[in-house]
């Protein structure tokens, strides 16, 4: 569904990704790991054309799509959940939800889809008329997510969706992103919280200093004697 | 006397709100500063006044025409002077802006000279309430700011694209991640500006006169509005308007006129000290 191919992308002289490869195949949900800074979310930026890179190559659905803008990459079927939310903070929940589903004609299937946001997240519906800044930090999130849904994408594309939450507002989300893949979203998550992400991850990249430094599934990077001195101390079992 | 000075600054008043609308709205969705800007509503002027004076159109069909005229010259001005220059930080649209500024200002003397002109509305008589007096023109420069901000709701409020001028003023990135075509908003909103800012030119010619130099003030005084009001805030500017123009007519009729700039900017300096971010002023940092 998603390749990308020796990506390399430069914030002036420092090179944030030196040649990643990824692949996301059709109904998997993939993770990224690593820790700040190794390149995560330029990686992502790169895939979901907030930025071209320098070098390198991505294929999205059968088709190249280097370069191409997040507006043309949204009609075909994928969605960004950025970092830190970024919710339209004046307007309501409802028009941020609208807002996700800007590109579309098929108004019908448009209110369907926000049916489904609201069964996966009951609250935004008591919230509806609520204006998005004035959300807690997980119901923000919730938004960014229930907003990117709204494009009905095949890809699912999220950055760090765990940060600043509370751990079981971080649990409640797993269990949304893992109903979501069953549901047949394919989902690449990012996220430096690896335990949470290789858990409920079918597979997973291990990015470091903009390199992909190892892959496994999500099973296997968990009980890798590396990645646990890596993240979780040498303590754990 | 003082309902008098009342509705004079309402009048007044309006035209700055016309003009600071304009300006706020490119600066929320783009954090642009247009120097240019009152240029753009000193050729809606002469827009205006050709359509009404030399192509014989009724006043109320030359404006409209002019609006949408000055709304395609402002999206030109930005796809040829900002759009290069943005990303190269706020002192390249400074400079480029500011250029614009003296090459459309002095052009505007050559080509149309100085001498002021005044508009002709082919609106006349007054109305009496009371023992204030109101021209029925002035009553149009009012009656135009209601019908342009009620517009400006509904195409803010009700359009697909309105929406997602909202949206890219509020969180830019938010906007781009969702896949908003941050460019063609742009060019929107300077569309609405320009449109805004001929609005404010024309109804400027019909009651005092149209001249090259007629957009300096009132960019400067959008300036100001625009800060009282909060960077970017639609109520900021219209309510900031209304209340500078109300400040000047008092503070000139009643205290004195040759210093009622003064008052303005000792407002201005109030709202800075005890509102940074101004009136209506949200998160904008």
């Amino acid at each position: 569904m998603l390749e990308a191919t020796g990506l390399h992308v430069s914030y002036g002289p420092v090179a944030a990704l030196a040649g990643v490869s990824i692949k996301v195949a059709k109904g998997e949900l993939v993770t990224v790991i690593g820790a700040n800074g190794a390149g995560k979310s330029t990686l992502l930026r790169a895939l979901s054309g907030l930025i071209r890179p320098a070098a390198g190559q991505v294929r999205f659905d059968g088709k190249e799509t280097t370069g191409l803008a997040s507006s043309v990459l949204v009609q075909r079927g994928l969605a960004m959940v950025p970092e830190g939310r970024h919710v339209f903070p004046e307007m309501t929940v409802s028009e941020n939800l609208d807002l996700g589903a800007y590109y579309r004609r098929d108004a019908a299937a448009a209110r369907l889809d926000r049916e489904r946001v609201f069964a996966l997240f009951p609250i935004l519906r008591d919230r509806l008329w609520t204006e998005a800044g004035r959300l807690s930090g997980g119901q923000q999130q919730m938004l960014a997510i229930g907003r990117a849904l709204m494009s009905r994408p095949q890809l699912l594309l999220l950055d760090e969706p765990s940060l600043g939450l509370a751990p079981a507002i971080v649990q409640l989300l797993g269990r949304i992103l893992r109903d979501l893949n069953v549901a047949g979203v394919t989902i690449l998550l990012v996220e430096q919280n690896a335990r949470m992400a290789l858990r409920l991850a079918d597979r997973g990249y291990i990015l470091a200093n903009g390199r992909i430094a190892g892959t496994g599934t999500g099973e296997e990077l968990l009980h890798d004697p590396a990645v646990q001195h890596m993240y979780f101390g040498s303590l754990e079992a | 006397m003082i309902a008098q000075q009342i509705v004079n600054g309402l009048v007044l008043g309006s035209i700055y709100a016309l003009s600071a609308l304009g300006f706020t709205l490119i600066f929320g969705a783009a954090r642009v500063v247009n120097f240019a800007y009152g240029q753009l509503l000193m050729l809606g002027g002469f827009a205006t006044l050709f359509l009404a004076q030399y192509a014989g159109f009724n006043f109320f069909v030359a404006l409209p025409v002019a609006m949408l005229a000055m709304a395609v010259c402002s999206v030109l001005i930005y796809v040829v002077v900002v759009r290069p220059v943005l990303g190269q930080g706020d002192l390249a649209v400074l400079l480029v802006t500011t250029g614009l500024l003296y090459i459309l200002r002095d052009g505007a003397v050559i080509v149309f000279g100085t001498a002021p002109r005044q508009i002709d509305m082919g609106v006349e008589g007054i109305v009496e309430i009371g023992d204030v007096i109101v021209t029925n023109q002035r009553l149009v420069v009012v009656g135009a700011l209601i019908v342009l901000v009620v517009a400006l709701y509904l195409v803010l409020y009700r359009l697909r694209i309105g929406k997602a001028l909202r949206a890219v003023a509020q969180n830019r990135a938010g906007a781009e991640a969702i896949g908003l075509n941050v460019n063609r908003v742009t060019a929107f909103a300077f569309a609405i500006s320009g449109a805004l800012a001929c609005a404010a030119g024309g109804l400027l010619g019909a009651i005092y006169a149209a001249e090259p130099g007629m957009g300096d003030l009132p960019l400067l005084k959008s300036f100001v509005i625009v800060i009282f009001g909060g960077l970017g805030s639609v109520p900021g500017a219209i309510v900031g308007g209304l209340v500078i123009g109300m400040t000047e007519t008092l503070a000139g009729s009643y205290i004195s006129f040759a210093f009622k700039d003064v008052f303005t900017f000792l407002l201005l300096i109030a709202v800075l000290l005890f509102r940074p971010t101004g009136l209506f002023g949200g998160k904008v940092a």
